[in-house]
């Protein structure tokens, strides 16, 4: 695979979902965002954007919805170019990816002059249970799909190895800190940066709260 | 301070344990929990398995004809006893090998915590079954409302933070070991298809609440009616107390809070309670837990005894109220669920193991070491022929045995919960009258053995199994494994396994990470092991050992499957030889 250089900024944002009791979270949501400046003349465009979620012991039900797809500089081809398993929705609206198979997973190209995409993921997080040894949790990777060579995915510096650039394990308790993300290695060297922004309503929830607190301030600046 | 001193004692132990098994080349196998898989525990109440000569109560199993199905489980000639061991010596009362108790904190008059040397009425037996410790409890209170029994053990913790609050089946859920309370009349509807559990209106039947309608039974009822009929006893009386199911005390494992019930169909641990009316379906199905707890109702468990005459085995009635009754009772319900059990799948495959465990002792007086309690352990791994153990045991060594089976480690310096690390009672030492009304009646003399009791420490429930099925340890070495990542095109699966050392000292030894009954191929292999788990892949973790407490992780990756999920036996291997 010959590209150059490339910078994918994979920036995954904020949870949201509680349930009862209020210590244990059923769902986790977050946003992620792929900057592919970096891909931009790349004579291995078209590149795809590749989503799965593998089914790890195989003993409980978990399903990973994406939504909120945006995309810069260009467009999506409209149509999957790969899939595998239990997978249904689109890129257009809502795509939704559950565990029914070992794989589950959906792949779709955008255009050479995409300059990032983002979107929202929301995972069921329900752990693994196994009567004996290790549970094993189902988890969702993302991967970037280089269609004009038969090297494969994009390179990364995932540890297991997958060339995966995001990986979330699925299991009660889930929080954004266990969603990795990873850069992409040589020939396709780059660097991901990791950037934390909270969803729209925990933006404005944040805004009152230090608008509350900043009011709070002056008016015992004012008192004394 | 006493607890403490005891802890170190044993931290000591575990130390020269693990220094000895790194001497000798290999530590500890984690893969030995392999052994027994599934557990049942069958919980019964307050008569003794014997009571040397007091005669208050007609109250003991052994020996009495009201007992025929538990008494053919201890009979050597009878078929029943083939796969059965039980203790001879399963005391109540805790003492450690100087005579003190190390179950709790002193005695009522010094802070009012209650009696040193025995741990009465049931409940904080069944706390105990899950802490490793009473914690304080020495009453029957329900989890919440006016008596609140986790708010008081909540206050426990916080002033005595020495003591660890976590619960069996919580270490277990975090460690994706699956557990089930199987509690009898709850989970089930009213004759308006609600949970009786929580709506305790109308009349309780026999249909049982489908998930999204079952609530955490936290209140404790009884009642009868005709729409409702007993599976082991016949009758229309139903008699549920929630002080005869330990997890229902403990935040964690009850999905509420310190002071607030959930008892909506939402709450999250809802999933690990089911009716013991749905444990056939569940034997039938093979979809019991890896660790299983039978909570029959106060009839079926000998508390309390049927308002009417009870037939049974042929005896023309037992007294409604009587105390025979209560024993027929019981050994009727353990004459149709242990046979229901065996005959499953699940203990055909020949990794299960029945434990019918009484939770105190009666009498007077009810501490001494001639009143036992019932401890049979049915089993294929047993030694069997109804092997008579004579070590001392107590509630600590079935704690003990299920975290070394199981291989979860609890936050505590030696890993065990409580007092599941002080290992029963001991031969030697000075009995202490503790209150001065709960002594060892006839046990007086400074010197042992005293008749009743028994050989020697034990440790755990090994004793009662074939030599090697139960795990002579924690585990040192703890696994988290990721998910798998598929790249569909080199069609390999892949995963990372973090491996810690959860000891308070390095190992030196090599580590490897076994994949036994692996159904696929593992293509980054490092051989096949010939001393553990043999003909095996492996991978090396560490060849050189793992500092204290410190991590590392290894890549793992397999080839697809033929079909279904991968699956495989992983464990951690410590040796200095072949793997």
């Amino acid at each position: 695979m010959k590209l150059t250089p490339i910078l994918l900024a994979c920036g995954v944002a904020a949870l949201a979902f509680t349930a009862t009791p209020a210590a244990r979270a059923t769902s986790l949501s977050y946003y992620v965002t792929i900057n592919t400046t970096s891909l931009l003349g790349n004579s291995d465009a078209p590149f795809s954007l590749d989503l799965q979620l593998a089914q790890g012991s195989g003993n409980v039900t978990n399903s990973v919805t994406l939504s909120n797809f945006s995309i810069s500089g260009g467009t999506f081809a409209g149509s999957s170019n790969y899939t595998d398993g239990s997978e249904s929705g689109s890129l257009g609206s809502t795509l939704t990816l559950t565990n029914a198979d070992l794989n589950n997973e959906f792949a779709e190209a955008f255009s050479t002059g995409v300059t990032s995409i983002a979107f929202k993921v929301t995972e069921t997080e329900n752990s693994e249970e196994v009567t004996s040894g290790t549970p094993v949790p189902d988890q969702f990777n993302v991967f970037l799909d280089d269609n004009n060579t038969s090297s494969g995915f994009v390179p990364s510096t995932a540890p297991d190895g997958s060339d995966a650039i995001l990986e979330s394990a699925l299991f009660e308790n889930a929080t954004l800190s266990s969603v990795k993300t990873y850069s992409t290695t040589s020939p396709d060297a780059g660097v991901v940066t990791t950037t934390a922004v909270p969803e729209p309503s925990s933006i404005g929830m944040l805004a009152m709260a230090a608008v509350g607190t900043v009011g709070f301030a002056v008016r015992r600046f004012r008192r004394a | 301070m006493r607890t403490s001193s005891i802890r170190r004692t044993h931290g000591g132990l575990l130390s020269a344990f693990v220094l000895g098994c790194l001497l000798s080349g290999t530590f500890m196998v984690t893969a030995a929990r392999a052994q027994v898989t599934t557990v049942f525990y069958i919980l019964l109440e307050n008569r003794c398995w014997t009571s040397g000569t007091d005669i208050s109560y007609s109250n003991v199993i052994k020996g009495n004809a009201a007992c025929p199905y538990l008494n053919s489980l201890v009979t050597a000639s009878n078929t029943n006893s083939a796969q059965v061991s039980y203790a001879t010596a399963y005391h109540n009362v805790l003492t450690n090998a100087t005579g003190d108790a190390v179950s709790m904190i002193g005695t009522t008059a010094t802070n009012g915590f209650g009696i040193g040397g025995s741990v009465h009425p049931s409940e904080p037996n069944y706390v105990f079954m899950e802490a490793g410790s009473n914690l304080s409890k020495y009453d029957d209170n329900d989890p919440y409302g006016s008596t609140n029994s986790v708010a008081q053990i909540a206050n426990f913790l916080a002033k005595y933070p020495q003591y660890s609050g976590e619960n069996l089946c919580a270490l277990l859920q975090n460690n994706g070991i699956s557990w089930r309370a199987y509690v009898e009349g709850t989970c089930l509807e009213n004759n308006s298809g609600q949970d009786y559990d929580s709506a305790l209106t109308g009349n309780l039947t026999n249909t049982v609440a489908p998930p999204g309608v079952r609530t955490m039974p936290l209140v404790s009822f009884s009642g009868s009616n005709s729409s409702y009929t007993n599976e082991y006893n016949g009758s229309h009386q139903w008699n549920f107390a929630v002080k005869h199911t330990g997890s229902l005390f403990f935040p964690a494992t009850n999905g509420s809070t310190v002071t607030t019930p959930n008892t909506s169909s939402t709450n999250i641990e809802i999933s690990h309670y089911a009716p013991l009316e749905q444990l056939s379906s569940d034997l039938a199905n093979n979809t019991v837990a890896a660790y299983n707890v039978i909570t029959p109702d106060q009839y079926n468990d000998g508390h309390t005894a049927l308002s009417g005459t009870f037939v049974y085995n042929g005896v023309g009635g037992y007294a409604g109220g009587s105390d025979l009754a209560r024993l027929a009772q019981m050994d009727n319900f353990c004459s149709i669920v242990v046979p229901e059990i065996q005959a499953s799948a699940n203990y055909q495959a020949g990794h299960t193991a029945i434990v019918i465990w009484t939770d105190e002792t009666e009498g007077s007086p009810q501490d001494d070491y001639y009143h036992t309690l019932t401890e049979i352990v049915i089993s294929p791994l047993c030694k069997g022929n109804a092997y008579a153990g004579t070590l001392n045991y107590t509630h600590s060594s079935d704690v003990a045995t299920m975290q070394e089976i199981f291989g979860v480690v609890a936050n505590t310096p030696t890993g065990y919960l409580n007092d599941a690390a002080n290992f029963s009672n001991a031969t030697t030492g000075t009995p202490v009258n503790y209150d001065g009304t709960h002594g060892f009646a006839g046990q007086t003399a400074v010197g042992q053995p005293f008749p009743g009791f028994g050989t020697g420490t034990a440790q755990d429930l090994s004793d009662l199994f074939t030599p090697g099925t139960i795990p002579s340890g924690l585990p040192g070495l703890s696994l988290t494994a990721s998910g798998y990542a598929f790249n569909r095109h080199t069609n390999v699966y892949t995963q990372t396994v973090t491996v810690t050392n959860v000891l308070s000292q390095p190992i030196t030894g090599s580590i490897y990470l076994v994949l036994a009954n692996l159904n696929t191929t593992l293509n980054n292999s490092a051989g096949t092991t010939v001393n553990n788990a043999p003909g095996s892949p492996y991978v090396t973790v560490s060849a050189g050992g793992l500092a204290a407490g410190a991590s590392t992780t290894v890549s793992l990756q397999f080839a697809p499957p033929s079909s279904g999920p991968i699956s495989d036996q992983m464990d951690s291997l410590i040796t200095t030889n072949q793997p």
